[in-house]
């Protein structure tokens, strides 16, 4: 019923437009700015997974945040329900920025074996992310530092003295 | 990621130190961490001619096959909460027929996958778990 009225009220009204007219009107009306659905949810689902500022370290203009050759302390929790955390520290080796899946692989040196492990960031079971020590500014000049798997150099020298530190840290508190 | 012909350090004090898989005992093709193999010992440690007969007995030869527990990959496993951990050699520990460590010691970082699959012999002579 309202469909047909408002379609013979239409037809009624005058439906000329001049040229004038017709650019005012493509200006005044204010369209949405077209925005892509997946930029959209994949910030929503970052927004969400976000709260306690972990997006803000791996930010690229964050001097103070993770990059490549970073010494990064990882605190996961054991389990999806459980309390108990496991801590994994290394130098950050590699940065995979996909929105919310978004993931980073710390190397280190645990016995005398390389071990590395990649985590989610946005993986509700990492607890805390934590830097300990920023990248040597002159040595680094790469995103991905695989190459340290061959060439360590002495890159891996000084994670135990770091790892005490945090350690006596810890206990102080 | 260990399948036929893949190589592994041997981690214990069983005297070999390089083993050969020749069959992945859960009918898979590859073995992960955690799996059990059954290997040929490739390199072993000279037994010492001095040693008394018993403690000689225990230790392991070149060419002998035994079953195995692989306890590092190279190829990164995945952790069920997501997160991946790979190690930079295969490393795995002799058994005996009980499927209990051969060798009374273990020497490096193991996996955590080892408790998850109930070897809890092996997780409790394991310096360290990652």
């Amino acid at each position: 019923m309202n469909f047909f009225k408002s379609l013979t009220t239409r037809l009624q009204q005058p439906t000329t437009v001049n040229a004038f007219q017709l650019s005012t009107r493509s200006a005044s009306t204010t369209t949405k700015p077209k925005q892509n659905v997946m930029e959209l949810i994949t910030a929503q689902q970052i927004q969400k997974a976000n709260h306690d500022g972990r997006s803000e370290l791996f930010s690229r203009k964050n001097a103070e945040g993770v990059r490549p050759g970073s010494v990064v302390l990882v605190e996961t929790f054991n389990g999806p329900g459980e309390k108990t955390t496991s801590t994994f520290m290394g130098v950050c080796i590699a940065i995979r920025r996909k929105g919310i899946d978004t993931s980073f692989t710390l190397r280190n040196i645990v016995m005398r074996v390389g071990v590395e492990q990649r985590f989610s960031l946005y993986s509700p079971l990492v607890k805390n992310v934590k830097v300990l020590q920023k990248p040597s500014e002159l040595r680094i000049r790469r995103a991905k530092l695989f190459y340290l798997r061959d060439q360590p150099g002495k890159t891996f020298n000084s994670l135990q003295s770091l790892w005490k530190q945090e350690q006596l840290e810890k206990q102080q508190k | 990621m260990i399948g036929l012909k893949g190589t592994l350090n041997v981690i214990d004090n069983s005297g070999a130190i390089v083993a050969e898989c020749i069959r992945v005992m859960s009918g898979a093709r590859f073995a992960r961490a955690g799996d059990e193999i059954v290997c040929v010992v490739k390199r072993a440690r000279p037994i010492n001619p001095n040693l008394t007969g018993q403690a000689a007995s225990q230790k392991v030869k070149k060419g002998d096959v035994k079953h195995a527990l692989v306890v590092r990959t190279k190829k990164e496993m995945a952790r069920p909460d997501g997160r991946y951990i790979r190690f930079d050699d295969n490393a795995c520990i002799l058994l005996n027929t009980k499927k209990e460590p051969l060798g009374t010691r273990v020497l490096g970082v193991v996996a955590a996958e080892l408790r998850q699959k109930n070897w809890m012999k092996a997780v409790s002579l394991a310096p360290r778990i990652v």
